[in-house]
């Protein structure tokens, strides 16, 4: 029972986990570098299922050939929103508020969109690859498998490009100190569209993986941003990579195991009460180290 | 100058009085108390995003926690609507406070996030129903919040009544008109004192330069939560008001089209002017009842007139009609 129990909590921890890790390092991407919370982010998720799903139920095209094609949607994407859109606003040195604001049309605009193509109904993608594997007692689907794999492929393939080459210097730089990257000649505006853009294709990927997992409807994607908002405000926005990866697994466990034992309507005040009291604690984020 | 300035709020409040007089339709009357409604509510939002610079996303949810728990104390424990209103005020008020007391000491960003955070957590529990309803309501499995369905969808919520005669919306609409309209106009009143004051100007110098004003001595934690939570006192005031009049309140008045329809009310009228949202939304409701037809693209219509508001003029409908009267009074005084 105990054993039993224990392997599931620890698989959906693991699958969970990995999906908020692609959101929430897409999000504090962006905030380190252009200073702004995207709230459009969870329809860049809603448009990565959806994309899949038009391609391969309606196209009829191949799975892994819908994937390729996603990454460059996903991140043509991103980038027009920020390069055509946001970058006026952040040109007028416009307020975080009205930033905010227009994220969140785009966002809206985004889904409504899709709804209007798709419809209402619940959809939901084929597995890319049926089948179970076993781990002596427990039992986890290819899929949960792919889940795990594959965001740990694009994580490190993301700190190959911020560490390794000249375009991810020059983000770093720009995260660092705006005026100065200005002066030895980096193209900031260019920089941050591609920022959006890369993020953009984690949570579109993200998006993907999940709606193999669950049924999809146009509004699926703002549960799990207020769950990434939640991890990246109790993280610490300046917890780093690092930080955002321990604070995803720790709520994805914490939310899990209550889920396996309370009631499932009472679990996201519970959640939404125990994120309240971390705050209170430690107003700056858990895993950040005390400036005080 | 006094009296000129208040000569078109008195002009408007007159012509909204006589109204009724004039035998207007039902459908008029029904649609001017949802924008009473529904006016108060992005006029309350104006006070945090306008005044404060603060996204509140979670606006809307305390109007929704509003209308239920006036509507869960008054259908389940029957107490009177009239004190359910001002317990609901009360309890959004407390909620209100504790928010952004505990997010604010993080940072603004934790409060747009964590409010976001509490928004969809609210809908989800409104959703799966709650638990079970009290008492003899619980019997036929009917759950607290009555789910997908609305609570009061099987018994409706109760309504006000003065003596025998009751006030609601669907049944006689003349009296719930008045109501609406009073309550909108004391409310209305009371932000406007409030935003003139010196604790509305403490606000705004937080909003526009925070060192600043700190430096002058405003202690920017209590006074933006103060701020915020007497808007959300407002918003429950309103939910409850909704909850009343219409008898029925379901989860879709929290969902993402009715958010991004405020939140257009309260940007297309200009932040920061209180009145601007209160034309806006007379403007806008009545615009989405028109698309009522087109309900799949009235989403985006409202979404892009939103954006476009953002990029081309940011100031709104005030700024507009603040921009019109100074083109015309340069005009008049070239001809005279």
């Amino acid at each position: 029972m105990l054993v039993e129990d224990l392997s599931v909590i620890i698989i959906s921890t693991l699958v969970s986990g990995s999906i908020y890790t692609l959101m929430v390092i897409g999000l504090t991407m962006i905030f380190e570098t252009i200073r702004y919370f995207n709230f459009a982010h969870g329809s860049y998720f809603t448009f990565g299922a959806y994309f899949v799903w038009y391609l391969t139920n309606i196209l009829k095209i191949n799975y892994l050939v819908a994937i390729l094609l996603l990454i460059p949607a996903a991140f043509v994407l991103g980038f027009i929103s920020q390069r055509y859109i946001i970058q006026i606003l952040v040109d007028r040195e416009a307020s975080h508020l009205v930033l905010i604001l227009a994220t969140f049309c785009i966002g809206s605009v985004i889904e409504s969109v899709i709804l209007l193509i798709f419809g209402g109904r619940l959809k939901r993608l084929p597995y890319p690859f049926e089948g179970f594997i076993k781990f002596g007692e427990a039992t986890m689907s290819y899929h949960k498998l792919l889940i795990l794999i594959a965001s740990t492929l694009l994580l490190v393939v993301f700190t190959l490009i911020l560490y390794k080459t000249k375009r991810g210097t020059a983000m770093r730089a720009i995260a660092q100190e705006r005026e100065a990257s200005y002066l030895v000649g980096i193209n900031v505006k260019r920089m941050y569209a591609i920022t959006v853009g890369l993020s953009a294709i984690l949570a579109c990927i993200g998006g993907w993986l999940m709606g193999c997992l669950l049924f999809m409807t146009p509004t699926f994607g703002g549960g799990i941003l207020s769950k990434g908002f939640i991890v990246c405000t109790l993280g610490g926005r300046k917890a780093g990579m690092k930080g955002s990866l321990l604070a995803s697994y720790l709520f994805a466990f914490v939310e899990t195991t209550l889920m396996r034992y309370l009631p499932m309507y009472n679990v996201p005040p519970i959640l939404f009460a125990i994120v309240i009291i971390g705050l209170l604690i430690k107003p700056e984020g858990i895993f950040v180290r005390s400036s005080r | 100058m006094k009296t000129s300035r208040l000569f078109a709020p008195l002009a408007a409040i007159g012509v909204l009085m006589l109204l009724p007089l004039l035998n207007p339709s039902p459908f008029l009357l029904h649609l001017l108390i949802i924008v009473f409604i529904q006016g108060l509510v992005c006029e309350s939002w104006d006070l945090s995003m306008g005044y404060l610079g603060l996204f509140n996303f979670g606006h809307l949810a305390f109007f929704a926690i509003g209308a239920y728990i006036s509507g869960i104390l008054s259908l389940y424990f029957g107490i009177s609507p009239w004190i359910t209103m001002i317990a609901s005020s009360i309890i959004t008020f407390i909620l209100g406070l504790l928010i952004s007391l505990v997010t604010l000491r993080a940072s603004e960003f934790a409060f747009s996030l964590i409010s976001f955070a509490f928004q969809s957590t609210f809908v989800h529990w409104v959703r799966s129903g709650g638990g079970l309803a009290p008492g003899k309501f619980g019997m036929g499995g009917a759950t607290l919040t009555g789910g997908t369905q609305g609570l009061g969808a099987k018994t409706p919520i109760p309504p006000f009544n003065i003596g025998s005669t009751i006030i609601r919306a669907g049944a006689n609409k003349v009296p719930a008109y008045y109501l609406a309209l009073i309550i909108f106009i004391v409310a209305t009143y009371a932000m406007y004192k409030l935003v003139n004051s010196r604790f509305g100007l403490a606000a705004v110098a937080l909003r526009d330069s925070k060192s600043y004003a700190i430096s002058r001595g405003i202690n920017p934690l209590t006074y933006t939560a103060i701020f915020i939570s007497i808007s959300t006192f407002f918003a429950g005031m309103a939910g409850s008001l909704y909850a009343h009049l219409m008898g029925v309140v379901g989860p879709e008045i929290i969902g993402w089209g009715n958010i991004v329809i405020m939140c257009c009310i309260v940007e297309f009228g200009g932040l920061g002017t209180l009145f601007g949202p209160a034309a806006a939304a007379f403007l806008l409701i009545s615009l989405t009842y028109y698309l009522a037809g087109l309900s799949a693209y009235k989403n985006i219509i409202i979404a892009l007139i939103m954006l476009f508001t953002l990029l081309i003029w940011p100031t709104g409908m005030a700024g507009m009609a603040s921009w019109f009267k100074s083109y015309i009074n340069k005009r008049w005084k070239r001809t005279k």
